[in-house]
Parts: structure tokens; sequence; C-alpha cells
């Protein structure tokens, strides 16, 4: 195994130099919209979809195998961050032996970049860092507790970047984040991605079953105060803090979704403050998750299906108003994930494989960008405000992805200039960083003259 | 290889032979009066005879003689039956203007209304026997179960009470030379069910004892109430609906026909423009059934009520097989649905101007049977079949599918050969060779 470095390898700089010139570019032929390769380095993964990616200058945070880089999604240009020298780092042992909790506690682990100072924010070891994209400096931002009989890991961010949000699941070796199947790493020649592993449905529902007792914890990271929200013996995970409320906390009930309410809120400001259940099912089947904020923070958006493989939506709900809307979609629509837009105009989804995917849609396997649409509401006395709003989608496709293999999952974002979608996929053979621009290739010159960006992948470098 | 069983054993050779062969017409061969659809496979019956015949609305319960004969009307209010296993026709009532409610569940009589009053025809001996008068400004719309009691409302101020089995005055041929039916006008109707809802009239629900003539009233309202239909086996439970444009109204209701219950709602809707409507009663009494849109036009089911135990089951169908009705087998393990017009009907279903037949198919729960999901819906698929090609039906004309008794017939009404007629397919597929 590779000795892990955040030194990426000169030649990937090698592309800062010439303004839009990308690994590879080329017009998807059967959706008209041109697509960019933005990483070089095979392995390279754009972060998951409910994970803040861009500095303040809209650059776009990935992960090679050897540590974080930005790049300017418009010119290509990558830049990689070092892994900062930091006091706290525990003496590396021998990486090539390092396997399990000593590898995992190791590592640095990327959390999302700050919304306030764009800042990269990670965890390594007990420590929350924070490294400054554009001068590279770094500064530890909190310390987490290590007296509470399991490692704490801290998921998300606040709005203000006062807090950090986790759990602590007391009497599990290891803590939560990434999980890498053996072998299933970036670096290794035959990777594909690693999210969708075959005894993933299995560990769920161990590990639902288990009911470990965990807690929720905020730290603050001016004071150093440690909080608890909650204890339980739910399984938690996917904290978010909303992107505009600083004491919001969204989180979920993980395990198999049929078996769980999973998407919940809680105030982090309000002591005795109790969780809210966000979405309640009324449906043996039925399933929700994959919940994400708006950018604004009114709305929160999740993967509604009412049952399971039967009826697609994608549900919000407005956490000022209590109002919600709900997107239908059709089954060939359906998507891993959703995403929607900075100005809430738009949604994004990175469809689903008949085989590997819950929807079965024999025509899945696109990237989406969805234009929704409200159904003509014949407002009336009985139309009451306590109504769920209904809406479609009307879908346009970015990107075929026949060649994409769902054992990894593309998770779109967009990027803050509203101009690109951006994903990762093995199409092409190996994990890489994609973007798609929303705006379609229409004129006839970009379409009949041969564009001096367009390069397939594989062709040579210039 | 499998022959008709119960229904019309004999009946191609009596009616082709003897019936049409021998009298050819001369200026157009005759249509054959059973034949089997060449794009389902189907093997489909002409009940009626004459032109201009209608089975009745599909809530409506027409059988008799232990569910050996049919009952369904003739233009200008007259009443014939069928013998479902000889097509033999017998003209029971011809003094024209009834209005046929149903047959009742007890005695098989043929309950009617003409005039101010509800009669009950013995379908032996074709006598009429006059029941009781109909309350001024009421009307009379269902008979419970053991034959005691109608229901209906009273509403002072309506104009035209409009009974649910219109009295068809003379037939219009269309362009496409079918005859039409009753809704010969979406938008018509859709501004006067605006108008007569948004009048907010004074509305009594009552049950009148068909032994005293004493009326017991239900509950007053200013809600527009139509659609009772009493269980069809619990004499006091009676269903009814707040008529309107489906998303205007919470539509379907329960009440305890005893004078002193409240009415319960029977599917709250939780969207903007969902909606449940043209329910009906499972043949054993346990359940309701609905067509229900979340929301209309784009997600489509059969829900259903348990009247017994709470219990909820809501049934999906495939994208473009809504159909204007739907209706349940007598051992409740099939369904039926009778089409629809991309033209006319909202859900604007692609190819869906068939007959069709539904198989629920369960979505198998993986979740554990905790407290909270008992009190969950059950999801079902339905997997459908195609039974006669509608191509030629003019919508304005509503099929109104029911199954036969034995539950292998589906009954309906159809103008697809022309003249409005009364119609059975075989559940079953027909053999392959005729």
């Amino acid at each position: 195994m590779k000795k892990p470095s955040w030194l990426l390898p000169c030649l990937l700089g090698l592309s800062a130099v010439a303004r839009a010139d990308y690994a590879a570019s080329w017009i998807d032929p059967d959706t008209g919209h041109r697509v960019v390769q933005l990483s070089r380095e095979a392995g390279t993964e754009s972060l998951y979809f409910t994970q803040n990616a861009y500095t303040k200058d809209g650059k776009l945070i990935v992960s090679t195998p050897h540590g974080l880089a930005t790049i300017d999604v418009n010119t290509g240009v990558i830049d990689p961050i070092p892994e900062p020298q930091t006091p706290a780092a525990a003496p590396a042992p021998d990486a090539a032996q390092a396997t399990g909790y000593a590898r995992f506690r190791n590592r640095a682990r990327l959390i999302q970049t700050g919304r306030l100072t764009g800042s990269i924010f990670y965890q390594k070891g007990n420590a929350i860092y924070a490294t400054d994209p554009v001068t590279k400096a770094t500064k530890q931002v909190a310390s987490l507790p290590t007296d509470k009989g399991g490692m704490a890991s801290v998921a998300t961010v606040n709005a203000d970047e006062t807090l950090v949000a986790g759990s602590i699941t007391i009497g599990e070796e290891r803590g939560g984040g990434a999980r890498r199947a053996p072998g299933a790493e970036p670096g290794a020649a035959n990777y594909m991605g690693g999210d969708n592993r075959p005894d993933k449905g299995a560990m769920m529902e161990r590990r639902l079953a288990a009911r470990l007792p965990e807690i929720i914890f905020t730290v603050n990271t001016r004071t150093g105060e440690y909080r608890e929200l909650f204890r339980t013996t739910d399984w938690t995970n996917h904290f978010q803090f909303s992107p505009s409320d600083a004491n919001l906390l969204m989180f979920a009930h993980e395990g198999p979704w049929q078996k769980v309410d999973r998407i919940w809120l809680i105030r982090t400001d309000a002591p005795d403050a109790q969780p809210m259940l966000v979405h309640q099912r009324t449906m043996k089947m039925e399933i929700d998750g994959h919940e994400f904020w708006g950018a604004s923070g009114e709305w929160l958006w999740y993967d509604l299906q009412t049952p399971i493989s039967e009826v697609f939506w994608v549900a919000g709900y407005n956490v000022k108003s209590g109002q919600r809307i709900w997107y239908h979609l059709e089954r060939d629509q359906w998507s891993v994930h959703f995403n929607v837009s900075p100005d809430g105009k738009l949604f994004s989804g990175d469809g689903g494989s008949a085989e590997k995917n819950v929807a079965h849609a024999k025509d899945g396997k696109w990237l989406y960008l969805f234009h929704p649409r409200l159904v003509d509401d014949k407002a009336t006395r009985a139309n009451g405000k306590d109504l769920v709003q209904i809406g479609t989608f009307d879908y346009e496709r970015l990107v075929n992805l026949k060649q994409h293999d769902y054992v990894l999952e593309p998770n779109a974002t967009f990027t803050p200039d509203l101009k690109w979608l951006v994903f990762r996929s093995n199409m092409n053979g190996n994990v890489q960083v994609y973007a798609v621009e929303l705006a379609k290739a229409t004129t006839a010159s970009q379409l009949a003259e041969p564009d001096p960006r367009d390069r397939r992948p594989g062709d040579p470098l210039r | 290889m499998k022959k008709s069983i119960l229904l019309l054993p004999a009946c191609a050779g009596l009616l082709l032979s003897s019936g049409l062969r021998a009298q050819p017409a001369p200026a157009a061969p005759a249509l054959p009066r059973e034949w089997v659809d060449p794009d389902t496979g189907h093997r489909i019956v002409q009940l009626s005879q004459d032109a201009h015949s209608e089975s009745l609305y599909f809530t409506q319960y027409s059988f008799t003689a232990g569910g050996t004969k049919m009952v369904f009307t003739q233009r200008g209010g007259n009443i014939d039956l069928v013998t479902l296993a000889t097509g033999a026709i017998e003209h029971v009532y011809q003094e024209g203007g009834a209005r046929v409610l149903q047959t009742g569940r007890k005695t098989g009589a043929i309950f009617y209304t003409k005039g101010r009053y509800l009669y009950a025809l013995d379908p032996v001996t074709k006598v009429s026997k006059q029941l009781v008068r109909i309350p001024d400004e009421g009307n009379i719309a269902a008979i419970n179960c053991d034959e005691t009691l109608a229901t209906g409302t009273i509403v002072p101020g309506e104009a035209s009470r409009p009974p649910i089995n219109a009295v068809r005055a003379q037939p219009k041929v269309l362009a496409s030379g079918v005859e039409e039916g009753d809704i010969p006008s979406q938008v018509d109707k859709h501004a006067m069910m605006d108008r007569r809802l948004a009048a907010m009239l004074p509305t009594t629900l009552f049950v009148i004892n068909l032994q005293t003539g004493a009326i017991t009233e239900l509950g007053h309202w200013n809600d527009w109430t139509n659609h009772q239909q009493f269980s069809p086996v619990d004499p006091t439970l009676l269903m009814f609906a707040h008529e309107g444009r489906q998303w205007k109204v919470n539509r379907i209701w329960l009440i305890r026909a005893d004078g002193h219950s409240a009415p319960m709602l029977v599917h709250q809707r939780t969207m903007r423009m969902e909606i449940a409507v043209h329910e009906y009663w499972a043949n054993d009494g346990s359940r309701i059934y609905y067509d229900l849109q979340t929301p209309l036009s784009e997600d489509f089911w059969i829900g259903s009520y348990n009247v017994l135990d709470g219990s909820r089951t809501w049934y999906h169908l495939p994208p473009d097989h809504w159909s204007v009705h739907y209706n349940t087998s007598p051992d409740g393990t099939l369904f039926s649905g009778d089409g629809s017009d991309p033209v006319i009907h909202y859900a604007q279903a692609k190819d869906a101007k068939w007959m069709f037949l539904f198989r629920p198919q369960e979505i198998p729960n993986q979740a554990d049977e905790t407290a909270d999901q008992q009190h969950m819906i059950q999801v079902d698929k339905l997997v459908p079949e195609r039974l006669v090609n509608l191509s030629r039906h003019d919508y304005s004309l509503e099929p109104n599918g029911f199954f036969s008794p034995d539950g292998k017939w589906l009954i309906f009404r159809s103008n697809f050969r022309g003249p409005i007629g009364v119609y059975a397919v075989e559940v079953a597929k027909a053999a392959a060779a005729p």
C-alpha cells in the first residue's frame, strides 16, 4: 500500500498554466451538453452530495488518492492542499501495517468547507482543523472529548462556523465517516468506487439491531464548550447544520429506510430541545432519506417513496413555515441523490441503475437536470394551507451514464456560479471528477465545428 | 377448451344459429352476439337484444333470482331481466318512467321510483308494490340490505334532482356512428357542479322506514350530498358522498343510520389536488374502495378502508390504466377498470380505452411489525390485463363494469358497436380455438 501523502505529484500542476485546459472535454452526443473531466489522477472523487464542497471563490474541493485539492471548474486548474503538519497528529505507525481504527484515526477526514469563510474543515484524531484554501494556513478549531467511552466523530460545521456537531458511539471501536471495504481504496488500480458494496445491506441491518448507545454533541469552536444534545440508542448519522441558521441541526436515524423514521431536526441553542420528526411515514414500506438542505436554509429536501420502488417524489419541508412541497418523478428519473441549485430554482439527479438501485429503472443511467413545476392548484377552501403542495419535474438529460457503474454514486452538486453540475464517475474506466455544463451547447457552430477544447478521454494531453 | 360454466354454457349456439344466422339482415351482415376480442383473447357476449339498453351504474346492485338474473334498463324507463346462463330476456316492466335504484339484496325485488313514490317490483310475478311516498323536495337513492330502509336527501330550493340513473330520451347518434351517452360535455357538467357546490343549499340526509313510512333524519348540513350506498351486510351502515369537484370536497363519509350518530370521514386528504372519488362497497361489506389520486392526474390508486378494523390497503395502478370506475370481484381477489379517454378525462391516460382486469400483487413488508407499522397503510401493486378493446367506445357513456355474482364475467355497457348495449366479458381467457 502506498504511503499516504498529501503532496500531489507535480505533474498535476501542469494544467495550472493553461486557461480552460481540461483533462478531457466533449459534447455528450445524447444530450448536447458539454462534459469536462476535471481531475487527472484516477481515484479522485468529488464529495458526498450534502458536503459543502466550494470555497468562497467558487473552487471545488476534491479528494485525490493522495489528499485534498481544489479545482477551478471554469479553468480546470488543480491546486493541491498539502496535509497540515499538526502537533496533534498521532505518531504515524507503519502505514503499510495500519488497518482499521489505527488507520482511520491517523487519516485526516474532510468534513466540509465552511459557509462563512470557505475554510476546509476536517477531523484528524480528536481534533478539528480548518485550512484556508488560499493561504493553506491551518489552525486547530476544536478538541473532541476522549473520555466518553467511544471516539467522537464530527460530521458538520454550522453556518457561522462556531459549532461542530457529531456523535460518539459508545462501545464501537471506530468512529463514523468513510468506511472502505478491503481493497476498495481510491489508490487501487481496479478501484471503481466504494459506495454500493454487496454487504452494505447486511451491515446496516446488523448495526441498526445492535442499538449501540450514542451521544449527540456539539463543540463550540470559540469557547471549546462540549455540549451533549441528547443520548440515544437509535443509530444516528448524516448530521447537517442548516446553511443559514447557526443553531438548527438536521440528522438522520440510519438503517434500512423502511425500518426507521429517518429525518429529524433539533435546535442546538435551546436547553432540553427535543428532536422533531420531519416526515411521518403512513404506509408500510414507505421510505424517506438522502435529505439535504436548500442553499438558503429555508427548505430541506429528501427522496420520498410511497412505497419503496413504486411511487417517487422529491419532498420538501419549509423549516420556517411548515409548508410542504412534493415533486413527483417517474421511475426512470428517480436518482440515488437529488440536489438543488443555489438559487433554489433547479434540481439535479444522479440517476440509478436497474440492478444496483431501488427504483429498478430500465433507462435511469443519466445525470439529470430538473425544472420543477407546481401542479395547477385549483385552490378552494378545501385546499387548505396544511395540505401538501404537489409539483412535477420536467427533466432534461445532461450526461449519458450508461458506461457508469453505480458501485460509485455520482453525487452531483451545483457550482455556486450555477453554470455546472459536478459529479464523480467511473464511466471511462476509473474514478474521476467531471462537470457538465447546464446550458446546452446548442448553437450550430458549437455542434458543427470541432471545439478546440474537445478531447475525448484517453486522447493525449496537449 | 374451457367452456363457460355458469354463464351462457350454450349461448353461442343459441344466439348465433337460431337467432341471427337464420335471418341475416339484407343490408348489412348482422354482428355476432358472441365473439372473442382479437386484441385480448377474451370472450365477449352481448346480453341485451334491443338497442338503447343499459346496465346500471357500477354501484347499483343489479342481480336477482339468487344471482342468476340481472336487471338492466330500456329507453323510456322500462326494465328488462336477462338470465345470465341462457341470454333469455324478460320484459318485466313496460309502463315507462321508472328510475331503477337497485335490486334488493334479500328478496331480489327491483326497487324503482316513479313520480313521488318508491316501488318494489317482484321479478317473478312482475307485480309492482307501492312502498312509500318520497318526501317533498326530497329524493330516494338506495335501499338497505334487509330492505327495511331507504335513504335520500331533502333539499329545499334545489330545482332539479338528477337521478343517478336517468330516464333516457331519444337517442342521439354521434358523428362516429355511436349512440351518445349521458355525459356529452365535461365542461357543462363541471360548470353545473361548481354552481351546485357553491349554492350551499341546506340539506337533510334521512332514512325512511319501508314498513311504516317513518322518517329518521341523520343530519343537516349545507354540503352537497349524494351517492348514498348502504352496506351490503349491515342494515344501518350508510356511506354517502359530499359531491362537487373532488379537490374541493372531503368526499367519502360513513354514518350509522340511527338518527343520533355523527358522520365519519373515510379518507382524509393530505395534498392539494388530492382526490378520492367513485367509492363502492366490497361485496361482503368489509371494505370501502375508491379511486384515489395523489394528486389528480398524477398518481393513481384504488384506496380501501376496512370498516371493521380501520385498516387501509392502497392498490397502486400502473401508468395509463386509470379508469373512470373500478370494481372488485365478489370474492375480493380481482379488480376491474372501465378505462378512460385521453381527451375527455383528466388522467389523460394514453391507450387506456380498454376494459381492464387487475390482479393485486403484495409489496412485501420488510420492516418489523412494530406498533407503528400496524397503523400504516398496506400497499399492493395492480398487475393489469386487457379484457376488451374499447377504441370505438365513446366515453360520453361510462362503461361502469361490475362482476357477475360467480365472479366469472365482467358486465359493462358500451356504444362501441353503435347503439348502447349491455355486454359481458369473460374473466378467463377464451380457449384458443372457437
